[in-house]
């Protein structure tokens, strides 16, 4: 009997023993940490077509990181806002509480501008891929996108080029694209043409034919429709049937509509696009000719990937600033430049559209 | 600028009369304001689409089964659920209510089966454009003219000539009187869902054909209806058709001379004046049909 109550204190001393010992122990982990990037496109609604190509971009993108020799990992996670606040405030919430993601990267002012302050809140790194410079106004908040200014700038110089005498703006009621209408009046104010009829619809709009027939009265050499869709399919289709044949042009807008070939032969502004190896690429990854604002994405989750393999920590303090001091980028759409405000410029291209396709426009 | 002014007006004029008419007709039966009107037309332009564009049938066996069956659904929707609520004594509020839960189920349906992107029936540039005495006006919207015209004529045979149109207007003078009398309300109001319905069908197809298709198409145009349904006089057919060309007209004069903008919030003042000052419309007298 004292045999096996001796045995037993044995094995527990041994049990015990052994245990401390295995917590003792290092052993080497081998699994990295990994950065959780949150990914808030529009998936469904009207601009589910943009949300496709930037989602097919970011896997792209993803694709090309995990071939580098990482110290991290790195994890996409993609949600859908449907072009809509409410919906955009709920995916944020969800991300950075649920997912907790180390950074989010967005499509479109108004996402933009909904994200901003959640983020910053919540020190979450934010790189919206937008025009309207406000969302870059806090420090956890980056914009990675042609200007506004720089995309009118080059509209402005264009239309000045082509002699264009008498320009009729229209607009639909949206902070960028008021800002767009501002930024018109302003460059094209030291030039040859002048803006002889400007008008506001506000979304939802479905009869223009009033707004059309002052428009003809106007008799403008140049139509600058910065309209989304629907409105910009419809008011076209009303132009042309009131017998207003002017031509059209616009400020990345034309990109976004699912019927090109109504915009057939018109030029427009758009921000950067990717140099020809990445096209190439992205063409055959995403099997589509479309690929409207895909090297932002692309360049942005590149930026990050860069951030955080160059600052060796997850600190959102460490890397944000890393960004902010990032002065120049190498990307696909060529050197992004850091204006210091958050915002990474990269130049405007100007495009035409052609039996439904865009194509960059050739210069003369 | 002004003739093309006068013809913008009868062509958004007749979009709104087609919803305001049929408004006006279910209104005298039953008087509430029901929401789901609006998304019969929604209903009808999707059923269009769905048969013309991804089931490729012809273009006039997808128009018909579209009107036939949303003309069914505003017949179902009061059989099952107003007129329970109805026999129940549901109170006009109860019945609003309840119009606004199936109009919201309605567009979530729609914008689950179909995704809320646009759409269009016709191909949006194959319209033909014809130029009347200087205005334009393109094949679709002359068609969305015509039939306004049409429907109004069709809604004055129905309720002056016929029988049926004399039962609807003993339901609409007394409901309760006409049931004693034999005639069965419930029944008739029915019929009257059912080819109003069928008018806010074609109302949704033509939109569908000129200005395109969404989840939401139905509350706005029902809404715009039920203004020019009040303007012209509620409960009346004559009224709903020719106020419903005023608001077209005052809108877009606003239009003109103001902006774009200001288009909604014209109609809303509108409202408000003639609530304020001719609650009864123009064209009612003695809240007769």
């Amino acid at each position: 009997m004292k045999k096996y109550v001796w045995l037993v204190i044995f094995v527990i001393l041994f049990s015990v023993g052994l245990n401390k010992l295995a917590n003792n122990v290092v052993v080497e982990d081998n699994s990295n940490e990994t950065v959780k990037i949150g990914l808030v496109v529009p998936l469904s609604g009207n601009q589910a077509s943009s949300g496709e190509i930037f989602k097919k971009s970011a896997q792209m993108a993803f694709r090309d990181i995990a071939k580098k020799n990482n110290k991290y990992k790195y994890e996409l996670i993609i949600e859908d806002d449907g072009f809509e606040a409410k919906k955009t405030v709920s995916v944020a919430n969800k991300l950075i509480s649920v997912d907790n993601v180390d950074a989010i990267v967005s499509f479109s002012s108004h996402s933009g501008n909904v994200i901003a302050p959640i983020a910053q809140n919540n020190k979450v790194i934010h790189i919206s891929l937008a025009s309207d410079d406000n969302i870059a106004k806090s420090t956890y908040n980056f914009i990675n996108w042609t200007t506004i200014e720089d995309e009118v700038i080059k509209m402005v110089n264009k239309i000045d080029d082509d002699g264009v005498k008498n320009l009729a703006v229209l607009v639909v009621n949206h902070p960028a694209t008021n800002l767009m209408l501002d930024y018109t009046k302003k460059h094209i104010a030291d030039k040859n043409t002048k803006i002889s009829y400007v008008a506001k619809a506000n979304s939802g709009t479905r009869d223009f034919k009033t707004i059309i027939s002052k428009v003809k009265s106007a008799n403008p050499d140049l139509i600058s429709l910065i309209m989304f869709s629907p409105e910009q399919e419809i008011f076209v289709k009303q132009l042309r049937e009131l017998g207003v044949n002017a031509p059209l042009t616009s400020i990345e807008l034309f990109a976004m509509s699912n019927q090109k070939e109504l915009f057939n032969g018109s030029w427009y502004v758009d921000a950067a696009v990717g140099d020809e190896n990445f096209n190439n690429q992205f063409k055959e990854y995403a099997n589509t000719d479309n690929n409207f604002g895909a090297v932002f994405v692309y360049d942005s989750l590149n930026m990050l990937n860069h951030i955080y393999e160059s600052t060796n920590t997850k600190s959102p303090e460490v890397n944000r600033l890393a960004l902010e001091n990032l002065k120049i980028f190498d990307g696909a759409a060529g050197k992004l430049r850091n204006s210091k405000n958050g915002i990474f410029k990269s130049e405007a291209s100007v495009k035409v559209i052609e039996n439904g396709k865009i194509s960059l426009l050739k210069a003369k | 600028m002004l003739i093309q002014l006068l013809m913008n007006s009868i062509i958004i004029g007749s979009v709104y009369g087609l919803m305001s008419q049929s408004f006006s007709l279910l209104y005298s039966t039953t008087p509430f304001f029901n929401m789901t009107h609006g998304s019969i037309s929604a209903i009808a332009g999707y059923i269009a689409y769905m048969f013309l564009h991804l089931l490729g049938w012809n273009i006039i066996p997808s128009i018909f089964i579209a009107l036939t069956v949303a003309a069914f659904f505003s017949f179902a929707f009061d059989r099952y659920i107003y007129m329970p609520l109805r026999q129940r004594g549901g109170s006009g509020m109860i019945l609003l209510v309840a119009s606004l839960g199936v109009y919201t189920m309605l567009e979530a349906i729609i914008t689950i089966l179909f995704n809320p992107q646009f759409k269009t029936l016709g191909k949006i540039d194959s319209s033909q454009v014809f130029n009347v005495f200087g205005a334009y006006i393109s094949s679709v919207q002359l068609i969305t003219v015509v039939v306004n015209l049409l429907v109004l004529f069709f809604f004055i045979f129905l309720l002056k000539k016929t029988l049926f149109g004399k039962l609807i207007r003993a339901i609409s003078n007394n409901k309760e009187l006409a049931f004693i009398l034999g005639v069965r309300t419930d029944l008739f109001i029915g019929f009257v869902f059912g080819i109003c319905g069928f008018v806010a069908a074609i109302a949704g197809v033509l939109a569908g054909f000129d200005t395109g298709l969404e989840p939401v198409m139905g509350f706005s145009m029902l809404f715009k209806g039920i203004i020019a349904a009040i303007i012209g006089g509620i409960g009346s057919v004559y009224g709903a058709f020719f106020g419903a060309l005023f608001l077209g007209f005052i809108e877009n004069l606003g239009v003109m001379i103001f902006a774009s903008e200001w288009r909604d919030t014209i109609a809303f003042v509108l409202l408000i004046v003639f609530l304020y000052f001719k609650p009864q419309g123009i064209f009612v007298r003695n809240n007769k049909l």
